[in-house]
């Protein structure tokens, strides 16, 4: 068994990558590729709209008052 | 310190920090060993969390103005054509450099400046990393240096982004051209888990440079890298050295450009082997602030259009005289 074998064994693809990465010759698996990626995309986009428009302006107040902007509970919104 | 750079001042901070990511890659360390991913890791999905710096990772990616934003998105959209069935039985090689020769012409109708073949390597990967291809493809897409040489700001962070889309775009073509020789492939190129640096360098398209990016002979380091893995056989190019590596041993450009001092001015134990190595831990807060910062990369003296070639030239004489005497 070579090197690419065994370990392939110790990690499997997660379901977002099975998901993007279609090698079957089906029309509609391709769409539904398609759905899910535009999907994973959108809530990407949602997320930069507005989780991160928080971050964005609590980093700015915080160069502004000289505070810092604390980014460990960056999903909650952080702490200044 | 380059003149438009702001100074490594943040406004954010860690109230507890993460494991240094210098351990994390094996700085000081003689053992041999495959590291865990500390920042970026899109492809890991539902495993992010166990990232250590991955909320400065978020940061990153949600302080990024949108221009730079979206080219992102559009690069991983680009992504969902990275694999694809083959539905033709597969070519016979009995030549393996004459098949090289053809997929490297196929590369250059695409539009990839530079082009290398190398083995894939899981010990060059991530640890728990694999992927079930015998060859890598590694490919180099030259940026706009009028953008470039604006880094740290945002025409740069675009422009990265646009070189990594393009790159995934390319990946794909070519991975795609392979299938329809009845071969498996994939493109991989923003957004995804494969560690390229190794097997770029393996495939000749640049050796590494102080500031810890590829430097190559004609471009510099003014270029993204994608890659293509398959199990088409072809014949394997050749780690290159055209003199880079003696230039950096004496330019101190990058060194002293970088405004959080990351870059190390000699060579470091990093997993059981001395090479340039650049500090994680200062390096990623003033990237993660600028938009992924690109300074190292624009200054360094290979990177100006033309002067590569004329470097190299000038380096191999030195080195062949001091042999001579």
């Amino acid at each position: 068994m070579n090197s690419s074998e065994t370990q392939t064994e110790t990690r499997q693809a997660t379901t977002s990558e099975k998901q993007f990465r279609i090698k079957e010759d089906s029309f509609w698996l391709r769409r539904k590729r398609d759905i899910f990626v535009f999907r994973y995309l959108a809530r990407i986009v949602w997320m930069w709209l507005t989780v991160g428009g928080r971050i964005r302006r609590a980093h700015q107040e915080a160069k502004q008052s000289g505070k810092t902007y604390y980014i460990d509970n960056i999903m909650g919104g952080g702490n200044v | 310190m380059k003149p438009n750079a702001p100074p490594a001042e943040y406004a954010f901070a860690y109230k507890e920090m993460p494991y240094s990511g210098n351990k994390i890659n094996g700085l000081g360390s003689t053992e041999k060993f495959r590291p865990h991913p500390p920042f970026h890791n899109t492809g890991r999905g539902s495993d992010r969390e166990e990232i250590p710096w991955a909320a400065l990772d978020t940061f990153f990616n949600m302080s990024n103005p949108w221009t730079v934003f979206w080219e992102n998105i559009r690069g991983l959209w680009e992504r969902r054509n990275a694999a694809g069935p083959v539905t033709t039985e597969p070519i016979e090689v009995t030549d393996p450099q004459a098949i090289s020769d053809q997929v490297k012409a196929k590369a250059k109708e695409i539009g990839v400046e530079l082009i290398g073949i190398s083995l894939y390597d899981d010990d060059s990967q991530y640890v728990e990393n694999a992927f079930p291809y015998k060859y890598a493809i590694m490919l180099g897409i030259v940026m706009d240096r009028e953008a470039m040489v604006q880094a740290p700001h945002t025409p740069a962070a675009k422009e990265v982004m646009r070189g990594y889309r393009l790159g995934s775009r390319r990946a794909n073509q070519l991975a795609a051209y392979i299938r329809s020789l009845g071969w498996q492939a994939e493109g991989y190129g923003i957004g995804e888990d494969l560690m390229q640096h190794p097997m770029a360098i393996a495939s000749g398209i640049g050796t590494l440079g102080k500031h810890g990016s590829l430097i190559s002979r004609e471009y510099g380091s003014n270029f993204r890298i994608t890659s293509v893995l398959t199990d088409l056989p072809m014949a394997v190019d050749e780690p290159v050295d055209f003199g880079a590596e003696d230039f950096c041993r004496s330019c101190k450009k990058c060194v002293t450009e970088c405004p959080p001092g990351a870059i190390f001015d000699t060579k470091q134990m990093v997993r059981g082997v001395e090479k340039w190595y650049v500090d994680f831990d200062k390096c990623i807060f003033y990237f993660s602030d600028h938009m992924g910062c690109s300074i190292c990369i624009e200054v360094c003296p290979w990177s100006e259009p033309g002067r590569g070639p004329k470097l190299s030239e000038k380096l191999l004489k030195r080195r062949a005289e001091a042999k001579v005497s």
